[in-house]
């Protein structure tokens, strides 16, 4: 009798969770529908066009793998720090940091192959993780709101690295009229991910995968989780339950900074071949990665599907304006109304995890 | 018998005409948002124009992050298109990679090299245009010791523009200044319209407007200082920007996108589209200035007088028999802008 009670429980709470992204995508795309017939188009067909440019042929899908790699890694970042209080937004400042070290790694080091693509990712993962730090460190220190610090750090990072792809570490090999290209020296083939088999998307959607697994891991299977998430709402009964909140709040920040720092380098090193300017900045992967996760309800498994989905919209675009010649813009219109109403939810989350920090100051005080 | 005959032409001239759409080859090209940028729009509007010579299928596909110029190649590949014309320096890696792999695509990039003998890449020598443009700066304000720039980005990519235009404008007022603001965009003419009116403050009379479709703040910019009884110059950019509602924009640097763009349509067509790199001068007319090599919509005879005029296409003219031959320092590290 209670097994099925408990059964039923859990159909209703899946059930309660698809059933705001479902909508949230139905209304999405009616809305998309009514932007198609507006420009004088079939949004029937113009919808199959999309899904068939991002699933229909191997090389859509695997476009669309490919781009869903980096919009994973930012979407586990943000499940990382959000559902343990933090509201960090600091993923696409950490991915291009990552992005940046991970290209620079594997074109300088003198390493051999797989060796210099372990060095790349390293590197990534450590200047993801520390930059994500350094926005825990002024919230420890100086009480700096985490969405303030790390927008702030987007901007240092996006800025910082157009400086070092347009100025000192600029493609060395560039002739004359390559001078506008801002970015990065080739990476040699064999220090980039390959692809899993040839014409296959490269092993850092394998990665991502595997990222996806580990986090779920860490949240549903361990006492990491609840610890985490301890700390960042309450302090005070974080440390009288034994668990250090400073700690925590540097495990998290390290956890979340390492996911996005890996996350640019899966896209320099599988993708681009090199850090080119803007590459993580014009395509809003982070952000992109937190519409995933809100989509998911901060579900690791949901935000890798979600960002699947993300990524199809974006790729099967470009077939849809090839074929039936409609505005990419109509893509990007569909994304931000699935952001808009997502943000519903955000402000949701938000809102109970100032409650609950509040309600812990107002325990301390008493 | 003659109704049997019609119907039979009819229907033969159907199937020809359905036939011929069949065959129609398909003409993609890659490109950034197009909007308002002259950049874009010439090369977008010269191939919907040569569609009525050559009945070709076009299609623009337009790239708003850089993950989408890969994908857009991928797609255009994927559906077979004939010519894949890519506009902009984020082509030539994907032209190149894509032309490696896709045989019976013709494949060009515009404004890039893409270093690979299988794409046709056309590039510019934007710096004769930029020299031209600082020495015609020089010769309608001789009596100026300051002058403003405005650009879009900082960076290598505009060092060509800056270099050349710098040094234009030293070989006419040796002792002349410079300060150089970004808008940080192709198509914003806030910023434009801000850092005009700061370089004015700061006592500059003429601005060069290399900001593309953003140029239009520095021209509001004119127009507001103008009632004010504070006078700027500046110029236009890519196309000819003159026009009669606004005598402050003197004349423009020329990048003509769109003649490029037909060269290599005709070329395609005629089957004689070259792969490798075709670096263009002002001599194969694709760069230039209003008023000096090409024609403009208005002249304001009072700054650019005959003797301005004269003067610049002295320049234009030993640019382009390669009397005067420009050389550009490799990189930026390597030279020292006259700052104030």
């Amino acid at each position: 009798m209670n097994s099925k009670r408990d059964s039923h429980k859990t159909l209703g709470r899946i059930l309660d969770a698809a059933t705001q992204p479902l909508v949230a995508i139905l209304i999405s795309l009616l809305l998309g529908a009514v932007v198609i017939l507006i420009i004088g188009k079939n949004p029937v067909a113009a919808y199959g066009e999309m899904i068939r440019g991002a699933f229909g042929k191997r090389v859509y899908l695997m476009n669309t793998l490919k781009r869903a790699t980096p919009i994973i890694m930012g979407g586990l970042a943000v499940c990382i720090a959000w559902r343990s209080g933090y509201e960090a937004m600091g993923g696409e400042g950490q991915m291009i940091l990552g992005a940046m070290a991970a290209a620079l790694a594997a074109y300088y080091l003198p390493l051999p192959g797989a060796l210099r693509i372990l060095a790349a990712l390293l590197a990534a993962a450590v200047v993801g993780a520390l930059y994500s730090m350094l926005s825990g460190w002024l919230y420890e220190k100086f009480d700096v709101t985490f969405v303030i610090s790390t927008l702030m750090l987007n901007y240092i990072a996006n800025y910082f690295a157009a400086y070092l792809c347009n100025y000192p570490l600029r493609d060395p090999e560039a002739n004359v009229y390559q001078m506008q290209n801002a970015q990065t020296g080739k990476i040699p083939s064999f220090a980039t991910l390959p692809p899993i088999i040839k014409g296959w998307v490269h092993w850092g959607f394998v990665l991502a995968l595997l990222a996806v697994f580990i986090t779920w891991f860490l949240f549903s299977r361990t006492t990491f989780g609840y610890k985490s998430r301890m700390g960042g709402l309450n302090a005070r009964f974080a440390l009288y339950g034994g668990i250090s909140p400073r700690r925590m709040l540097y495990l998290v920040m390290i956890l979340s900074g390492l996911m996005a720092g890996l996350g640019g380098a899966f896209e320099a090193l599988g993708s681009k071949g090199r850090y080119v300017d803007q590459m993580i900045f014009s395509t809003g992967y982070a952000w992109s990665g937190m519409v995933a996760a809100l989509l998911a309800g901060m579900n690791p498994v949901g935000t890798a599907v979600a960002s699947i989905l993300l990524a199809g919209l974006a790729v099967g675009g470009s077939t849809m304006m090839l074929n039936m010649s409609i505005p990419l813009e109509v893509c990007n219109i569909i994304e931000g109304i699935i952001t808009l109403l997502m943000s519903v939810k955000l402000v949701r989350i938000a809102a109970s995890n100032r409650k609950a920090r509040k309600a812990a100051k107002g325990g301390e005080a008493a | 018998m003659k109704k049997l005959i019609s119907l039979l032409l009819v229907l033969t001239l159907a199937f020809a005409a359905a036939g011929a759409l069949a065959d129609a080859a398909r003409v993609a090209v890659i490109c950034d948002p197009v909007g308002v940028n002259p950049f874009l729009t010439q090369v977008v509007e010269k191939a919907q124009e040569l569609q009525a010579t050559y009945g070709y299928d076009l299609r623009i596909l337009e790239c708003s992050d850089t993950d989408k110029w890969q994908s857009s190649y991928d797609a255009a590949v994927a559906e077979e298109y004939d010519l894949i014309l890519g506009v902009g320096w984020q082509s030539a890696e994907y032209a190149a990679a894509k032309a490696e792999e896709a045989d019976g695509i013709a494949f060009a990039v515009i404004d890039t090299d893409a270093g690979s003998d299988k794409v046709a890449s056309f590039s510019y020598n934007e710096e004769q245009a930029a020299y031209l443009m600082g020495a015609m700066a020089g010769y309608a304000f001789p009596n100026e010791k300051k002058f403003g720039y405005i650009g879009c980005f900082e960076g290598s990519g505009s060092f060509k523009y800056r270099w050349g235009f710098t040094e234009g404008l030293l070989s006419v007022i040796p002792d002349a200044q410079l300060t150089f603001n970004y808008t940080n965009s192709y198509s914003d003419p806030n910023p434009a319209y801000e850092f005009a009116k700061q370089q004015q403050a700061q006592g500059c009379t003429y601005i060069f407007g290399a900001a593309a479709a953003g140029n239009e703040g520095i021209f509001s910019a004119a127009l507001e200082l103008a009632q004010e009884g504070k006078y700027i110059y500046s110029v236009g950019q890519d196309s000819d920007m003159t026009r009669e509602d606004n005598p402050y924009i003197i004349s423009s640097q020329l990048k003509n996108t769109g003649v490029t763009a037909g060269i290599i349509l005709d070329a395609y067509f005629a089957g004689t589209l070259e792969n490798g790199l075709h670096v263009l001068e002002m001599k194969d007319g694709a760069i230039g200035a209003t008023h000096i090599t090409s024609d403009g919509v208005y002249l304001n005879a009072d700054i650019l007088t005959d003797e301005v005029i004269a003067s610049t296409k002295a320049v234009a003219d030993a640019i382009s028999s390669g009397e005067l031959v420009l050389t550009m320092p490799q990189s930026e590290a390597d030279y020292t802008f006259p700052l104030f």
